[in-house]
């Protein structure tokens, strides 16, 4: 093992450029509150929540793979361990949305010939209580991945076997807190959105998009660090595997995507449409029904495909990055049609958010990889990674 | 690099220190032996439950659909959910064969045979019920798109219930190919030690000339993994398409979007079940012990915790969305079932399908057979019960109350329950006789899993297994066995 | 007149090191008989990838186009029907058998194309280079074309891997 470099550093100007792009993201959003302050809400919920998604779905793939024991990923596992330090960020960035509320959710003062039903849901969907779940849901997530990302830490130091034994049993608790959690995050910040609108599928869909972006995610990001040299230890039998999660992930998305749309359409009642109809109005069906499909499942199933492209560097990386603008485009399709059903336009909102946003996600990945050596040293499953082999 | 390399967390898969050849001494001795008198009582018994069912169901193709307590308010009940459930038994199979192989779950060897065998023959009795709920069975061909005199007068292809057909179909096609395919090079080690001449001629056409060659090997091992990658969104399709059959209509209770995945996965939940029942009892009786170690119970009951969580997670999901919908009639039909005449049912469905599997949280009753064998046969129970409420407490208080109506099953329908159950048992009784009951091969590939070098004064390889000083790969497993 | 070298292993680890020697050193592997599916024995005989995958891939894709083309002929050419006030041709109804039919097809053709290009087939008498492959013994097997064939060598690097016993023969029956 090259033990040189093992220690990431980022360069000197990479945290200052994305600094400056941060700061960027974030004058867009005032300049967008005094323009249009529904949009640039809807588009702070866009990139705060795409964000979360990405950090979440990290922890995932950690708690994932713990439980099942695998041996494989612990070459890479220090790159989801530095996703999840987004989280308390993202925390703030979802206490900033609860101020938003007012401009952003129809249920805040329901109005209309449906206000009586949206009325109904106000135990639920309440100014207060969405506030107070944020706090509920991110402290779950954040202790929980600092648990884990605290015991591969420490075994670094002493290669204790206890170290394992705590994230075996973190990550149980976090897979039950993150299944409920989920769903109910999805259901207040997205599915609430349309306020008469409901899906009991909705919390598994956004589920489906999360764990497909954070593949890519991690595969940008182990695929960015071998390209500097770091990570020798992953090798293409591990690329290899993300690869199969990819067109594995992209195809789950693809059912769930699927079943949620067929069954509605089948059915074809009312309050179940209207979700639909919206999304099928002037490009906003091209955008839901074409290009949706075609970046999250199409395109990554076909070109992941032959075995030689899951083990190229250069395409895995090109797809990935489909995968995530995909994962982008879902979500606006998401959130942004009620605001313009006519048809989208994209405007320097959107786009300027989501830069900000995605230059602090980097910041704080970068800076989080420095804090540790990029392979965890005395892991027991340590040698069968180093090996993998398929 | 072709030496695997495992880390001394891992324990083995096969205990008991065996031999290669002694896996196949062990593998192969049920078939060799004659059947003993468990076997024949058993045997005699699932007979005599299939020999219920069938007279059962002669009766009732004889007399009509009217020997069942259907009613213009309850038009499917028992029947459907029969079919509903052998499904899911099937799913249990594919699963581990399929899905466990492509994530490399090498504890799958010792017990995907026996689970295939039972997603084949659960598939079959699957497909009894729907056949006999037609009423008229001979005309069963009418649901294939065959040209016809009518016109041609086509099959509805928008149907959920051509879905079923096809699914099915596909199912049972995929998975006894899948099956089959896994057999042939264990037919051959079974053909290769047979004694007597019709044993082996019987193996020899079976095993299809197989001879070990690693040229085809390397042809093989790329179709088995093709067909586990076709297999495994299959097995998730057909169980979707099941649950289509209810979630297309426009029925409060039958239909919401989650419908899907949420009935895979309460499949994989019930099937996991059965095959950790028959395993219990089939590692028993045929001394499997060594190959369906504790540990292969441990991670079976894991996955049962997952699911039953996941399953637990979904009921939830109806009932708060039930609610947040604000539809009145979703929210009395999600009310009706947990406080109406048929409370009792659903009351025993969420006990044994959410409650009892959480005991698995607990590493002890994990790893206590007795326990495991009751808990899953409460999995049985609740799951079979999952389908009854939701077949029959949606349809039973429709719309007018002048409609309301209870169900309760006639004898009939019981027996040919009882029937199905036999088919089942009398299937898989044969298997166990007739076919090797474990994927030999697979199981002398991972043999060396886990385990310290049999010969370490021949292994000149690095084996880190083998290598931390002073401390053997036992006395680590010793020490991680707690954990 | 060509003659085959048989050296009979008993461990998976030395049968694919003496194969991986014997492939280098330039001897014809004429097939290695193993009782399963050995890691990394493709790698050591050098043996191309098997490119079955393109077949069920085309099978596969050829099965949903009859699907989909045999749905959109019956139910919106040939005698359309109105189900449900929908379009006969709509695209969700009919994914579900277009994905059916992709697998069947696709796994039928990927297991005849299997059987086909191994020449397996029911009754095929099984030729075995030495007793046991099927069960324990792990069997290399040489080919020797001519007289440039250096039979000192091969029993050397199999003994060097700790063959258990080596066979000569004229064919395997």
């Amino acid at each position: 093992m090259n033990q040189t470099k093992l220690q990431f550093r980022t360069g000197p100007a990479a945290p200052k450029v994305l600094g400056v792009l941060a700061a960027i993201g974030l004058a867009t959003f005032a300049a967008g509150l005094i323009q249009d302050a529904p949009r640039a809400w809807s588009s702070w919920l866009l990139a705060a929540f795409y964000f979360v998604t990405l950090a979440l779905s990290a922890c995932f793939f950690l708690a994932f793979n713990y439980l099942a024991k695998s041996g494989w990923f612990v070459a890479l596992r220090r790159v989801p361990e530095a996703m999840t330090a987004w989280l308390p960020v993202a925390f703030v960035s979802m206490l900033v949305l609860a101020l938003g509320t007012g401009q952003l959710y129809e249920w805040v003062q329901p109005h209309g010939e449906h206000a009586h039903v949206i009325a109904h849901k106000s135990p639920f969907l309440n100014q207060w209580f969405f506030a107070a779940r944020i706090p509920i849901y991110f402290a779950a997530w954040i202790f929980l991945s600092r648990k884990l990302a605290a015991n591969s830490r420490a075994q670094d130091a002493d290669g204790d076997l206890r170290h394992t034994v705590s994230s075996w049993k973190t990550s149980a608790a976090f897979m039950v807190l993150f299944a409920l959690t989920l769903s109910l995050a999805s259901f207040d910040w997205l599915m609430s959105l349309d306020a008469t609108w409901f899906s009991t599928i909705f919390g598994i869909y956004q589920f489906a998009g999360l764990f497909e972006a954070g593949i890519a995610t991690i595969l940008v990001v182990v695929i960015l660090l071998r390209r500097r040299g770091y990570l020798a230890e992953v090798n293409d039998s591990h690329l290899h595997s993300l690869g199969q999660w990819l067109i594995a992930t992209s195809v789950f998305w693809a059912y769930i995507w699927f079943s949620q749309f067929m069954l509605i359409w089948y059915s074809n009642i009312p309050e179940e449409t209207s979700y639909y109809l919206i999304r099928s109005q002037g490009e906003w069906w091209t955008v839901s029904f074409i290009v949706n499909p075609a970046v999250n499942f199409v395109l990554p199933f076909i070109l992941l495909l032959p075995r030689a492209a899951k083990r190229s560097p250069r395409m895995l990386l090109r797809v990935s990055l489909i995968v995530l603008v995909g994962h982008w485009i879902d979500l606006w399709a998401g959130i942004m049609p009620r605001l313009m059903p006519q048809g989208p336009t994209f405007g320097y909102v959107e786009a300027g958010v989501t830069l900000g946003f995605g230059a602090a996600f980097a910041l704080v990945i970068l800076k989080k990889l420095e804090r540790a050596p990029l392979v965890p040293l005395k892991d027991p499953y340590l040698e069968e990674s180093l090996h993998h082999n398929i | 690099m072709s030496h695997q390399v495992y880390s001394k967390l891992r324990e083995p898969l096969v205990t008991g220190d065996v031999s290669l050849h002694q896996i196949t001494e062990q593998a192969c001795a049920p078939l060799e032996r004659r059947a003993g008198l468990t076997w024949w009582m058993a045997f005699a018994l699932a007979l005599t439950a299939l020999g219920v069912g069938a007279a059962a169901v002669t009766y009732e193709i004889a007399t009509g659909i009217g020997t069942w307590g259907l009613n213009k308010t309850v038009g499917w009940a028992f029947d459907i959910t029969n079919f509903v459930f052998w499904v899911g038994i099937g799913h249990a199979g594919t699963l581990i064969s399929a899905v466990l192989f492509l994530l490399r779950q090498k504890w799958r060897t010792s017990i995907n045979r026996s689970a295939e065998a039972m997603t084949i023959f659960a598939v079959i009795c699957a497909a009894v019920f729907p056949l006999i709920h037609m009423g008229r069975p001979w005309l069963a061909f009418w649901t294939a798109p065959y040209p016809n005199f009518r016109g041609p007068l086509w099959v509805n292809f928008r149907s959920p219930l051509l879905w079923d057909v096809f699914a099915i179909s596909t199912y049972f096609t995929i998975s006894l190919v899948f099956w089959y395919i896994g057999l042939i090079p264990d037919l051959a080690s079974a053909r290769d030690r047979a004694k007597s001449k019709i044993r082996k001629f019987i193996y020899s056409i079976m095993s299809f000339g197989w001879n070990g060659s690693s040229r085809v090997w390397s042809r093989y091992e790329t179709a088995y993994l093709l067909f586990a990658g076709l297999a495994t969104p299959l097995v998730v399709s057909v169980h979707t398409i099941v649950s289509m059959d209810f979630a297309t209509s426009v029925i409060p209770g039958w239909h919401t979007t989650i419908f899907p995945p949420y009935f895979v996965v309460g499949a994989v939940f019930s099937g996991f079940a059965m095959v950790m029942t028959l395993l219990i009892i089939m590692r028993k009786v045929v001394n499997f012990q060594n190959f369906i170690t504790v540990n292969h119970l441990e991670n079976m009951a894991k996955v049962i915790l997952v699911t039953g969580s996941i399953v637990g997670l979904a009921y939830s999901t109806e009932f708060f969305i039930a609610w947040y919908s604000g539809n009145e009639y979703e929210g009395f039909t999600f009310v009706n079932r947990a406080t109406g005449p048929f409370a009792w049912a659903y009351w025993i469905m969420v006990s044994c399908n959410v409650i009892t599997p959480q005991l698995l949280w607990f590493k002890k009753i994990r790893r206590s057979v007795p326990m495991l064998f009751i808990l899953s046969i409460f999995v049985n129970i609740g799951m079979w019960f999952e389908r009854f409420v939701i077949v029959v407490t949606s349809l039973h208080r429709d719309y007018l109350p002048s409609s309301w109506a209870y169900y309760t099953p006639t004898l009939i329908e019981i027996a040919t329950l009882v029937g199905s159950f036999g088919l089942f048992f009398t299937l898989f009784l044969l298997f166990c006789r007739a076919l090797p009951m474990l994927a030999l091969g697979e199981i002398k590939s991972v043999s060396k899993f886990g385990r310290k070098p049999r010969h370490p004064e021949l292994d000149d390889h690095s084996k880190p297994a083998a290598k931390q000083p002073g401390k053997s790969t036992r006395a680590h497993q010793r020490e991680t066995a707690h954990v | 007149m060509s003659r085959l070298v048989i050296g009979v292993f008993a461990d998976e680890d030395h049968v694919v090191d003496a194969t991986r020697d014997c492939r280098l050193a330039g001897f014809e592997i004429q097939d290695v008989y193993t009782p399963y599916a050995v890691h990394g024995m493709d790698e050591a005989m050098g043996l191309r990838r098997s490119r079955l995958t393109w077949v069920c891939f085309a099978a596969g894709a050829a099965g949903c186009a009859f699907a989909l083309w045999f749905q959109y002929y019956t139910q919106a050419v040939n005698w359309p029907i109105n189900v449900g006030g929908k379009d006969p041709w709509q695209m969700p109804a009919y994914v579900p058998i277009a994905f059916e039919l992709t697998v069947l097809i696709g796994g039928l053709t990927t297991m005849l194309a299997l059987f086909v290009r191994s020449r397996l087939f029911p009754g095929k008498r099984a030729k075995l280079p030495a007793p046991g492959v099927t069960d324990d013994k792990f069997a290399l097997v040489l080919l020797q074309r001519d007289s440039s064939f250096d039979a000192e060598r091969a029993r050397a690097i199999l003994a060097q891997h700790h063959v258990e016993r080596v066979l000569e023969s004229g064919g395997l029956s």
